[in-house]
């Protein structure tokens, strides 16, 4: 930040536009972290801030990469089976974008593809494996996937934007990726991006629920012993107690 | 209460669950049969990745014999040589079961194979129940031809490793309980099903066991069959979801005892024609998965 502040100071030299030029976007959210608790099912990411002079703004918020499993269903005869399956990388798990108009009206299309704030840019940069025979096919059914799951969400309207003043409403999903998120507010002025600001969401799980998670994960023979033990524990205790209010 | 299955990866009321294991135990209670098919297709409707459904529906069934074992093995009902000669074979079949499971959802077709067992399986079971049921309420009894029966024995006597087997009263093989116990451990790895259903019968008809031995030893088997299956699931499939599981425990235990109360008071013949309706409407619904054009061709999950 201070090193952007710097540049701009030796690219403008001047007091007053280095007033203006300086803070045209500040931004704040309602939180910097997420907890994933077992009662979590979801919740809502507010980002607020101003902006000097005209413009628009665009939210983008986005997960670290995820590993999802695709598979096809074909006909055979009058059965439905289970075909082909896709493994794909490289694309975010979460990816939310808000905007305060149309981004294909304010950006031009080439900005818009190389600073990645398209849909179609996204896909382009996942990988799938092995290589399908039709791509597109699969490409399109997992941007239909993801925005139908509401992983993929696009908001022509989603920022609220009054005198200057800004809000979103970004809902998080139940199953949210862990990891850093990062959380882009563009404000974008005669089709160019005038200023870009950068916040990290940290999404971890807490509690019992993410100790229980890892444990499941890391030392899964472990815990399959020990959850069958206080399964028929349990069921032994349960079954001693009715015995005895019956007797 | 909204509750995150960690393992499952999705939300679900957990009320639900207990619920789910509530009305199958209920069931179970009243008719004797056990309802360990019923879970796993239930939870399969809901949403539960199959895998998930297939290990938690085992070990839930851990919970839910723990009791009834340990009260005829107290009772002197277990015949203990019979129930580790059907380890033998139910704990291999358990092993490899699971691990054909691994390979078959590596490869996506897990959730297939499931269903396709599940409706021949429901399926037969469904309609031996009906038609048994239907019989008894006309007030004719099914006479089972005796000449068959004393063919299988002596075909069975006739196998090497004649073993006796006091508390029972027997002597034969024991590769019979050995296949026997790996046919049902297979079931209980790819299914989540005790396997009660296969195994009681054949004790009774193909291997003569006294009924007073038959219950006991089926049920202390299973015991010990279903908890290798739900280690395994879990150790190597990742494929039990803890809250699903004792949420099942919880609600099946107390559904078999409602279920058992309110039997002493309710026709026989009734109650299992009940069950087996519950049973083929079930494999129907699962059935019709099969032709039904999916809502949508292409499924996704996230793997990490």
């Amino acid at each position: 930040m201070l090193y952007l502040r710097l540049m701009l100071m030796l690219l403008t030299m001047s007091a007053a536009m280095l007033a203006e030029a300086s803070t045209p976007l500040v931004m704040a959210t309602s939180t910097d972290q997420v907890n994933v608790t077992s009662h979590f099912v979801g919740e809502n990411l507010l980002v607020y801030g101003a902006i000097t002079g005209p413009g628009q703004v665009i939210v983008i918020l986005r997960s670290p990469d995820s590993t999802e499993a695709m598979q096809q269903k074909t006909r055979t005869g009058p059965i439905w089976l289970n075909g082909a399956k896709v493994t794909v990388t490289k694309a975010p798990g979460i990816w939310q974008r808000l905007s305060s108009a149309p981004v294909s009206h304010i950006l031009p299309d080439d900005t818009l593809q190389q600073r990645g704030l398209t849909l179609s840019s996204l896909v382009d940069k996942a990988r799938f494996t092995p290589k399908p025979d039709h791509l597109d096919t699969w490409q399109k059914a997992f941007l239909d996937e993801k925005l139908r799951h509401r992983n993929y969400v696009v908001e022509s309207t989603g920022v609220t934007l009054k005198q200057g003043l800004f809000s979103a409403q970004i809902k998080l999903p139940a199953s949210l990726p862990l990891g850093h998120y990062q959380l882009l507010t563009y404000l974008v002025r005669q089709q160019q991006v005038v200023a870009v600001r950068k916040q990290q969401i940290d999404v971890r799980q807490v509690g019992f629920q993410a100790w229980i998670a890892r444990f499941a994960r890391e030392n899964s023979w472990i815990y399959g012993i020990v959850l069958t033990f206080i399964l028929a524990g349990l069921g032994f205790a349960l079954g001693i107690l009715m015995r005895r209010r019956s007797a | 209460m909204e509750v995150f299955l960690p393992i499952a990866h999705m939300d679900v009321n957990i009320w639900l669950i207990v619920s789910f294991g509530l009305a199958v135990g209920f069931l179970s209670g009243l008719t004797g049969v056990g309802g360990g098919i019923l879970i796993t297709p239930l939870l399969i409707f809901i949403g539960v990745p199959p895998l998930v459904a297939v290990g938690t529906g085992a070990a839930q069934i851990v919970g839910g014999s723990a009791i009834g074992s340990y009260a005829h093995w107290r009772m002197g009902n277990v015949d203990m040589r019979m129930a580790f000669v059907l380890l033998a074979g139910s704990w291999t079949g358990g092993l490899i079961g699971v691990h054909i499971a691994r390979i078959l959802e590596a490869g996506g077709h897990f959730s297939l194979v499931v269903t396709f067992l599940y409706v021949i399986l429901l399926g037969v079971i469904g309609t031996s129940m009906l038609i048994e049921s239907l019989l008894a309420l006309r007030g004719r009894h099914g006479h089972a031809s005796q000449k068959n029966r004393t063919k299988n024995q002596s075909i069975l006597q006739r196998l090497p490793g004649q073993m006796d087997f006091p508390v029972s009263g027997l002597r034969l093989s024991f590769l019979t309980p050995v296949l026997l116990g790996f046919g049902v451990g297979l079931l209980t790895a790819l299914m989540g099903v005790g396997g009660g259903f296969v195994m009681v019968p054949i004790m009774l008809y193909v291997l003569k066991m006294p009924t007073k031995v038959v219950v006991g030893t089926s049920l202390f088997q299973l015991l010990f069959t279903t908890a290798e299956v739900g280690i395994l699931q879990a150790g190597m499939n990742h494929a039990v979801d803890p809250y699903l599981a004792l949420a099942l425990v919880l609600g099946s235990i107390f559904g078999t005892q409602f279920g058992a109360r309110a039997g002493a008071h309710m026709k026989g013949e009734q109650l299992r024609l009940v069950l087996a309706l519950v049973v083929v409407g079930v494999a129907i619904k699962m059935g019709l998965g099969l032709f039904v054009t999916p809502e949508h061709i292409f499924s996704m999950a996230r793997v990490v």
